[in-house]
């Protein structure tokens, strides 16, 4: 008796270590880039959707590839527990379970993956989160606003206006979207959109265009690119309307602004020697920086990692197209993250580490998730779904 | 044998289109909500008022020019288009003639507004080229109110790279057409 306790709990120490000890893993070491682990795990389920569903979610993620469970270190077996609940079991140390629950069955499943994610490598998981972006059918000439859970269950289209509706940008608890539309006058406005409400409103209706729509971290203030003054500048705005202060003043014109994780400064693009480079300004108004990334004469669409306020990511020309970069304050390095087809629109995701992004074909338009730690680029859906393009991403779920 | 090589292929099969079927979603677009007032606003917009206009902001209002509708221009309706080079958006000087041919017709024509529409080539980011599109129908604007016409007769429109050919190389002849101004009349 005495011997089979001590065994058990031998083993329980030894499983401990391997299911949250990062090191247990295979751990990646390229040149240039920070170490992360990589685990070979096998998703089970008594529900084929289930399991299904949960290799498409974890098939995105840079630190897991899926494999057999006799191959793999572990094994995570998600089992429907009715009333939208969802049983996780992970195997292959100490034996961890949970059920998880959601407002729908596919959500309670990804917190439940999200779980696993945080037990074996101890970040966030973002499966949980939603998206929204722009759409439009294969061969369409409009786009629509759109929201999404990660792995395109629940797609609700939230504009059908058959007018182009772009580059969408949520609210940090979720709750709303600010989009670039013409909806109704024809003209380029600044449209909100309150999902609790489930009303929509103009945010911004000057003469000229008005774009940009880039939520403060605290949400309370938005940054915009109006171009009423004669030319394209960088204006913030309270989040319910009103109280627009110019940030900048230049005959260049900025574009795709937003803010500094602690929303001190604004980041943005700027040709004020031509094609544009990334700058940033204070958020209360004053000189641009140039931010040298020395990597390529376009770059645009910067976005802070909120995560770690080292790093952003932007949009570069490359070849006959685009891919995404990422760029170290600390280090002043940039690394490219993406390759292959052309790659625009990088947001970052909760764990500080994947991007969603768009990867554009012809004039189709996917989304993918970039791994910018491993390489890993992975779209989240066919494209059959239709063209899909410019996401945003929110993390919301408890 | 090969019965059994037939029905492992047809398995085989079987599980390549589920698992290709397992990514696919119905369109967005085609889904309906069962309850229908999950619909955002379908008559439109609450309140038809901004949000507030100061710091000389101009408002422009939340009415459209007479139905004019940016996506579906009638053709005769576009009095002159005047091209740019690849990122550039000053008026060349080829190109000055027809702004100077349109604003002579709109003085014998006063009672029209003018609708400048303007575009890009598929090249750059979104935003950006929305935004020097943007810039061609201001260099546009500015050339005609220096040589006598009314700058409040005319509108803006930035369409940035909506419709442009996909994917063709900077000087090719779709790309030039692609970055444009059309000069619209709207009666």
């Amino acid at each position: 008796m005495i011997r089979r306790v001590f065994l058990g709990l031998f083993a329980g120490i030894i499983c401990t270590s391997a299911l949250f000890a990062e090191d247990a893993g295979t751990i990646r070491k390229d040149a240039g880039r920070l170490n992360v682990p990589i685990y070979r795990v096998a998703i089970t389920s008594s529900d084929a959707d289930t399991a299904n569903l949960a290799k498409r979610a974890f098939g995105t993620h840079g630190s897991f590839r899926l494999s057999a469970p006799s191959q793999a270190q572990f094994i995570f077996d998600f089992a429907p527990s009715g009333g939208n609940s969802v049983k996780l079991t992970i195997k292959g140390g100490t034996v961890y379970e949970q059920v998880f629950s959601g407002s729908n069955s596919v959500e309670a499943l990804m917190k439940a993956c999200d779980a696993a994610v945080m037990k074996t490598i101890r970040t966030p998981g973002y499966f949980a989160g939603k998206i929204v972006f722009s759409y439009s059918k294969n061969g369409g000439q409009t786009s629509e606003i759109c929201t999404s859970d990660m792995v395109f269950r629940n797609v609700r289209a939230l504009t059908r206006d058959g007018n182009d509706s772009l580059m969408p940008h949520f609210s940090p608890d979720g709750s709303k979207i600010i989009y670039t539309g013409y909806y109704r006058t024809g003209f380029m406005d600044l449209l909100l959109i309150d999902l609790n409400t489930n009303t929509r409103k103009v945010f911004a209706a000057y003469k000229g265009s008005n774009t940009g729509g880039s939520f403060s971290p605290d949400g309370t203030r938005v940054a915009t690119i109006l171009t009423s003054t004669g030319n394209a500048e960088v204006w913030t705005a309270s989040a319910n309307g009103g109280g627009f202060k110019r940030i900048t003043n230049t005959s260049a014109t900025e574009s795709t602004p937003s803010f500094s994780p602690d929303g001190r400064t604004l980041i943005f693009a700027g040709d004020y020697r031509g094609a544009p480079q990334i700058y940033t300004a204070p958020a209360t108004g004053g000189k641009p920086s140039v931010v040298r990334t020395n990597i390529s004469g376009y770059c645009s669409e910067p976005v802070w990692n909120k995560v770690n306020p080292d790093l952003i990511a932007f949009t570069i020309a490359q070849g006959k197209g685009f891919q995404i970069a990422v760029y170290n304050f600390r280090t002043k390095q940039t690394k490219v993250v993406s390759r292959g087809a052309s790659t625009s629109g990088p947001k970052w995701l909760n764990d500080g580490r994947h991007i969603i992004c768009t990867k554009s074909n012809g004039a189709n338009r996917q989304l993918y998730i970039i791994d910018t730690e491993t390489d890993s680029q992975k779209p989240l859906h066919t494209t059959s779904f239709g063209s899909a393009k410019e996401p945003d991403f929110a993390y919301t779920a408890r | 044998m090969k019965k059994i090589l037939t029905i492992a292929a047809l398995a085989l099969s079987f599980m390549f289109l589920t698992a290709c079927d397992s990514m696919d979603s119905p369109s967005p677009l085609d889904t309906r909500a069962s309850d229908t007032s999950g619909e955002l606003n379908p008559d439109g917009l609450p309140g038809d008022a901004t949000m507030g206009a100061d710091s000389g902001l101009q408002d422009r209002g939340l009415n459209s020019i007479n139905g004019f509708d940016p996506e579906n221009i009638n053709p005769e309706d576009i009095v002159y288009t005047i091209y740019f080079g690849f990122d550039q958006y000053a008026v060349g000087s080829s190109e000055r003639d027809k702004v100077k041919s349109a604003a002579d017709f709109f003085a014998q024509n006063p009672d029209m507004k003018i609708v400048l529409v303007g575009h890009t080539d598929w090249y750059g980011t979104e935003e950006y080229n929305m935004l020097l599109s943007d810039k061609r129908c201001r260099a546009v604007s500015d050339y005609m109110g220096n040589i006598g016409t009314d700058p409040s007769r005319i509108e803006i429109i930035a369409r940035g790279e909506a419709g442009a050919t996909m994917d063709v190389a900077k000087n090719s002849p779709e790309a030039k057409k692609d970055r444009r101004v059309d000069i619209v009349k709207v009666k």
